[in-house]
């Protein structure tokens, strides 16, 4: 192989690197990035310096460089990649340690789309809010909202996961996720929406003792109440802070 | 274009671009050449690092393209050259004052290492 040869394989191993940077990183700076490589090389080619050392530092280099501008390019990607995978890890290790964490495929499948689910809408929600404590509120509702989920579906609330009573707390989410939807996520209307939730987990914690459902057997009445309670305290909370947090943004 | 302010402390390639970009206006490869000489080659940056640092200046207003696009040297009228801005000149002003002060801060304690006290 030539030398010129080697110089069309670097260039084409560069413009391979250049390709793997965010797009609009790319569309702004990839030419003139080729144009400094060759540069560097000719520079190195005039010095009668051999090419290859040059090469490898820059190759190592830009590559630094492109993980670097993805990341921040996907800021938010990123941390919720980050977060799923620092929570997955908790049972993961757990499992090495004692027997009664057991986790299948599915389970760390079902917990991980769960998590990035809430990271997304997380995000999404609060991309153009600067306020923390209306983060705050966003972050606790939609957290007791996945906890919701996943308590009945690991355990189920009332009795275990096989009792079909656990499937009104579905209606928990319905009056959260289209409350939220019909008053666009303002703060002060979410203070509403927090506490027709709270009422509906209210309201099936009595329909679940009047119908007598605590005699099942998994829970027991005070369980259910105590469950129900910390889950209804949650939603107030959240409720609380968008108040807050609404409160702030009208001064 | 609304532009996101740089926060202080500079890092060390933003920093070496600004005074590059002081004196004159050059293109990439020239910064890269200069902020070497510079530096007396203990600062070498390769394009990964000037251009990222590029990209977040332009965003932060400390440098723009220039309109100037010719090197006699380089003659390729494809080269972009940047250039500072008043923010950048700002920025830059304010990031010397800032390593004087410690500079002089540093002067007055009395237990530096004589290795040090001597480089003064």
């Amino acid at each position: 192989m030539t030398g010129k040869n080697y110089i069309q394989l670097y260039r084409k191993g560069f413009f391979l690197l250049l390709r793997l940077y965010p797009k609009p990183f790319g569309e702004c700076f990839a030419t003139s990035m080729s144009q400094t490589f060759d540069d560097l090389m000719n520079a190195q080619k005039e010095a009668n310096k051999g090419l290859l050392g040059l090469v490898l530092w820059v190759f190592a280099e830009t590559f630094i460089g492109m993980i670097k501008e993805n990341v921040m390019q996907h800021k938010s990607i990123a941390r919720i990649a980050l977060i799923t995978i620092s929570i997955l890890m908790v049972p993961l290790i757990a499992m090495q340690f004692t027997d009664e964490v057991l986790w299948g495929p599915i389970d760390f499948a079902v917990f991980g789309i769960m998590l990035i689910s809430v990271g997304f809408a997380f995000e999404f929600i609060t991309a153009k809010q600067n306020s923390m404590v209306y983060k705050a509120a966003i972050g606790l509702a939609l957290l007791t909202a996945f906890l919701l989920i996943w308590v009945n579906l690991a355990v189920g609330l009332i009795g275990n996961t096989n009792e079909i009573a656990n499937i009104m707390y579905s209606g928990v989410l319905a009056v959260l996720i289209l409350g939220a939807l019909v008053v666009r996520v303002r703060p002060l209307a979410m203070v509403r929406v927090m506490f027709a939730t709270a009422l509906t987990q209210g309201l099936i914690t009595i329909i679940t003792l009047l119908g007598k459902m605590s005699n099942h057997s998994g829970s027991s009445a005070g369980e259910i109440i105590v469950m129900n309670g910390v889950f209804i305290a949650l939603f107030m909370v959240s409720a609380f802070l968008f108040r807050r947090a609404g409160n702030a943004s009208q001064v | 274009m609304k532009h996101k302010p740089a926060k202080a402390p500079l890092t060390p390639a933003v920093l070496h671009i600004l005074l590059t970009l002081s004196v004159k206006d050059r293109h990439g490869y020239g910064i890269m050449k200069q902020v070497e000489v510079d530096s007396q080659e203990k600062v070498k940056m390769g394009p990964g690092t000037l251009y990222g640092s590029l990209s977040r200046m332009i965003k932060s207003g400390l440098v723009r393209e220039s309109d100037t696009r010719k090197d006699p040297a380089m003659d390729d009228q494809r080269r972009i050259y940047y250039t500072i801005t008043a923010t950048g000149q700002k920025a830059l002003e304010a990031e010397l004052k800032r390593y004087r002060k410690v500079i002089a801060i540093a002067g007055h304690i009395p237990l530096l290492p004589d290795g040090f006290a001597n480089d003064r």
